[in-house]
């Protein structure tokens, strides 16, 4: 990319408050523009800035618009290098064109070269602190200088290596490894545990069997049993099962008898039983025999006789006395109660035909009466209509005149016609009416005489016939006779059945008793038989039921021993199975633990691997951050504080108090920094903003920028600054106008500066005068015509010689 | 420092910087005017005059002289600017204010305190050059950071990270994890450069 940085001119057409065209010339190392505000001197570096950036980056997109001059269409900027033209054309928002610098220029310029009177407000907190991410301004502007991007990424890269967690952060597999150890740490110590745990059951199975395999006592120290001995020991100690079952089944045959011993010996002895038993039956015998031949013949005779009427009825001897009497009981009582319902049926509907007859006979007189009294009534044809007609007569009547036959009715009687005519059809109706009563009475009359007629046939249909009521009387009066008779008996027969229950006990009991001998009998020979087969035969003389005792006794402790020895054998049997089954568990537990103790070294040693790493990178973190710190204090100390402090120095040359950046406390902080004044004898003291005046305060702006300016790298030339003196008292603007040639001529800037006023401006034209061949001046005054036209005033001045050229 | 030897060393001072001295009585437009020293710039249209106010005990008259110079370049067009570097005790504030308008003024005063050559340093400061540390030499630049940090620690790894810084910090911190990782999955660390 070639270098052309050869400005020769700057044409403006239309542009923000240039009304018109005009062509600024930039070919000397000084340019100073004049303008009054508003003339469109900031336009002419805005324009300048455009060509050269190819933005306006003070201008917001909203105000676009307004780049072209009020009025106008389009706008042009075109500037004219030695070597090539840049043209950038404006119409209503949309700038277009290209520009004469590249992006890092285009930052440079834009950061470095240019201060507009807005940047020259803010500078000082531009360079403050950052709020919020990211570097501020200076932190960048170092950085750059630095060229520290390198062992920042490093250092902020290798941030993790501070703390093992955020290398657990950082790296998946290390946090896992990490966990896994931990598991593994557990796992192997929970294994640990077991194992000992194994191994100490595995001992005391041991000696618990031990114990129990020994003849006698153990010996003190403990035994551990060897498993080919208790092997040994247990077929020594086989099984008996086939005695034990045989002893159980004896002993229980033996129980058995015993207990039917103790049955028939609660009874009092057998012989003396049967003895008593047989008196008994016979005695019982001989009242049943009297008794029969006594009441019991009477009974029969009873019966026999009721049997001629009750052909069912069973004898006393075969079901009993008082079965056979109460069945003939029954049949009497029934047959009695039997006819006497009949009878009481027969009484009772005779009462009630009694009654029929009578109201029957009630009836008939009354029907006769009624037609002895209709007799008498003569009725005309129809009472009714006669005297409907006769009330229909009623209107007609005119006076006492009778319409029938004409005579005067006040003749015969005092009373009105009308009056008789009325009462007339008044007992004409009455009289109807009491017929018609008279009728209905009769009717119902001879109804009632009907229906109780009808009642007394079905009375006679219905009565016993006279015989059969008389054989029913005949048939009452023997029952009733039996029945007394059976009552008599009662009493004899139930003696009678309680004799015979009493028999029939007797009976049963010699039965019982004889039985029961012949149990004992057998029963001795049966235990004989069974002590001799288990041959320990009963003694004659023993008791049989002590001797059955004696036997259980002795089988029982016999089987009890049996008992004890196979418990013995088992536990043995189960001690031995424990133990080589804990024998084996602790071998197992033996080979995890081992394996978990390998695993857990391996990872741990993965861990120390990460963590010497770690260590040797935090090294060199920590190396870095060291060098970062020293460069930067460097860049601070050196280049940047050292050229402030001469710039602020020699436009203030009294202010005792120098803007200054404090240098980052460690080097841990990184690149930030902090303004502060430094006293002229060295100690440091409150912020600018603190410690200056206004003025000062401005001055300490400007001289931070050109500072900035001059520390870095250099990429571009000029120095383009808008009014820089806006509060600067007359001191100080000679002071700067010094600068500024010391910056022109000495250092080989390019400026371009614009003020408004002219006293300034002329002032400065003087302090700018070439003072050698290679030195030039434009100055540019700008104005604007009646039409409203910018106008231009542009001269070059170079180097001629003074009048005063002294010799020293 | 007497205002005497306060003036040899202005004078030194500017010589050094790249003035002349200019003899006494100064003369512009034939017209004498004497001052402690004067001084003009080979580069600069400055015309440096220094005022010993021990000297000039007569307030009135030197601004007068003042005054006369500054007209006697106007008279003959001269296009110099004047700068007065004013020595001794400070001038009563409308004779300075008389020298401000004709020129620029640099008091010197009487500079007392720790470093009285560096105080007369900083009141003629403006006229002097303007030394800027040269930034073309960066007082470091990463190669050499790099080589002074490799040399501290030694690893494959290490130098694997410091290969990828000039790519940023997310590709530091990655390469970080891939060396790390490496180291946890290898039965052994990694190998030594020396």
């Amino acid at each position: 990319m070639t270098n052309d940085w050869d400005l020769d001119s700057l044409l403006i057409r239309d542009f923000r408050s240039i009304r018109g065209q005009i062509t600024v010339p930039l070919g000397a190392q000084v340019v100073l523009i004049h303008g009054t505000n508003g003339t469109g001197k900031t336009t002419v570096l805005s324009a300048l800035e455009l060509g050269l950036t190819g933005e306006l980056a003070e201008v917001p997109p909203k105000d676009r618009e307004y780049l072209v001059h009020r009025g106008r269409s389009e706008a042009t900027v075109e500037l004219r290098t030695r070597g090539q033209t840049v043209t950038h054309s404006i119409e209503a928002a949309t700038v277009d064109g290209r520009a004469l610098l590249q992006d890092d220029q285009v930052k440079f310029f834009q950061e470095r070269c240019y201060l507009t009177q807005a940047t020259l407000g803010r500078l000082l907190e531009i360079y403050q602190e950052p709020v919020g991410y990211g570097d501020s301004p200076l932190t960048r502007f170092v950085k750059d200088l630095l060229g520290l991007d390198e062992l920042e990424a490093l250092i902020e890269g290798l941030d993790c290596v501070r703390d093992r967690r955020l290398v657990k952060r950082l790296s998946d597999s290390y946090s896992e490894t990490v966990s896994r150890l931990d598991r593994e740490r557990e796992h192997s110590n929970r294994v640990v545990r077991d194992l000992r745990v194994a191994r100490a059951a595995r001992r005391d199975a041991r000696e618990a069997l031990a114990r129990t395999t020994a003849e006698k006592p153990a010996p003190s120290g403990v035994a551990l049993a060897n498993e080919i001995a208790v092997e040994g020991w247990l077929e020594l100690h086989s099984d008996d099962e086939v005695g034990a079952a045989k002893l159980v089944g004896q002993r229980r045959e033996l129980m058995s008898l015993a207990g039917r011993w103790k049955q028939l010996s609660d009874a009092c002895g057998p012989g003396r039983e049967i003895a008593d038993a047989e008196t008994t039956e016979s005695s019982a015998r001989g009242h049943v025999d009297e008794w029969w031949r006594g009441p019991g013949q009477k009974l029969d005779a009873l019966l026999d006789d009721l049997r001629s009427t009750f052909p069912s009825l069973a004898s006393a001897r075969a079901v009993g006395p008082r079965s056979s009497f109460r069945a003939a009981a029954a049949f009497v009582l029934e047959d009695l109660e039997r006819r006497r319902r009949e009878l009481s049926a027969d009484d009772e509907l005779q009462a009630v035909a009694a009654g029929t007859r009578e109201a029957l006979d009630k009836n008939r007189a009354r029907v006769t009466t009624i037609d002895e009294q209709l007799a008498e009534l003569v009725p005309p044809t129809d009472l009714e209509q006669l005297a409907h007609v006769l009330a229909a007569l009623a209107p007609h009547l005119a006076g006492e005149e009778c319409p029938v036959c004409g005579r005067d009715y006040s003749e015969i009687s005092s009373e009105p016609l009308s009056a008789r005519l009325a009462a007339r059809i008044s007992e004409l109706t009455t009289l109807a009416s009491q017929l018609q009563d008279l009728t209905k009475a009769r009717v119902k009359a001879v109804n009632a005489a009907r229906q109780a007629e009808s009642s007394l046939a079905e009375y006679d249909a219905g009565k016993l016939a006279e015989a059969h009521q008389l054989q029913l009387r005949t048939e009452l009066a023997s029952l009733e006779g039996a029945h007394q008779k059976l009552l008599a008996l009662e009493d004899l027969v139930n003696e009678g059945a309680a004799l015979i229950e009493r028999h029939v006990a007797a009976q049963t009991r010699l039965a019982r008793a004889r039985d029961d001998a012949r149990a004992v009998t057998e029963l001795r020979s049966t235990a004989d038989e069974l002590s001799t087969s288990m041959g320990r035969k009963l003694e004659e003389s023993e008791p049989l039921g002590d001797g059955l005792e004696r036997l259980i006794v002795a089988t029982g402790e016999e089987l009890a021993a049996i008992e004890a020895r196979r418990q013995k054998r088992d536990e043995v049997s189960d001690g031995l199975a424990t133990l080589r089954a804990l024998t084996a568990q602790a071998a197992d537990q033996e080979s995890r633990a081992e394996e978990h103790r390998k695993v857990v070294a391996d990872l741990q040693a993965a861990v120390g691997r990460i963590e010497s790493r770690r260590q040797v990178f935090r090294g060199v973190r920590r190396d870095a951050i060291e060098a970062r710190g020293k460069i930067t204090r460097e860049v601070f100390s050196t280049s940047l504080n050292a050229v402030w402090r001469d710039l602020f120095i020699r436009l203030a040359p009294s202010e005792p108090f120098v803007p200054a950046f404090r240098l980052p406390a460690s080097d841990a902080e990184g690149v930030t920094a902090h303004l502060e004044t430094v006293h002229r004898d060295g100690h440091p003291a409150g912020s600018p903003q603190a410690m200056l005046s206004a003025g000062n305060l401005n001055t300490a702006a400007l001289t931070l920028f050109l500072a900035l300016h001059l520390s870095a790298p250099q990429k571009l030339p000029w120095l383009v600054l808008d009014d820089p003196v806006q509060s600067m008292d007359e001191l100080h603007v000679s002071q700067f106008a010094a600068l500024l040639r010391t910056l022109a001529h000495q250092h080989g800037r390019r400026l371009i500066i614009a003020v408004h006023e002219r006293q300034l401006f002329e002032y400065l034209a003087l302090e700018m005068t070439p003072a050698a061949p290679e030195q030039s001046l434009i100055t540019v005054d700008l104005s604007s015509n009646l039409d409203g036209d910018t106008l231009a005033t542009t001269a070059f001045v170079t180097y001629a010689a003074d009048a005063v050229e002294s010799a020293a | 420092m007497s205002p005497g030897t306060q003036v040899e060393k202005v004078v030194t001072l500017l010589i050094e910087a790249g003035y002349r001295s200019v003899s006494q009585p100064l003369l512009v437009a034939n017209v004498p005017f004497v001052f402690a020293a004067a001084l003009a710039g080979k580069r600069s249209p400055d015309l440096v005059v220094i005022i010993d106010t021990t000297e000039e005990p007569d307030g009135h008259a030197l601004g007068a002289k003042v005054a006369g110079l500054a007209r006697a370049l106007d008279l003959v067009g001269s296009r110099k600017t004047l700068t007065f570097v004013v020595v001794g005790p400070r001038p009563p504030s409308d004779l300075f204010q008389h020298m401000a308008r004709a020129g620029r003024v640099l008091l010197v005063g009487t500079p007392t305190g720790d470093d009285p050559d560096l105080a007369l340093q900083h009141a003629v400061a403006v006229l002097l050059p303007l030394s800027v540390a040269p930034t073309a030499q960066q007082p470091t630049s990463w190669t050499a950071v790099r080589k002074s940090l490799l040399a501290g620690h030694s690893g494959d790894d290490v130098a694997a990270v410091f290969g990828v810084a000039s790519r940023g910090a997310d590709a530091v911190r990655s390469e970080l994890r891939t060396q790390l990782e490496m180291a946890l999955g290898s039965g052994s660390e990694p190998r030594d450069d020396e």
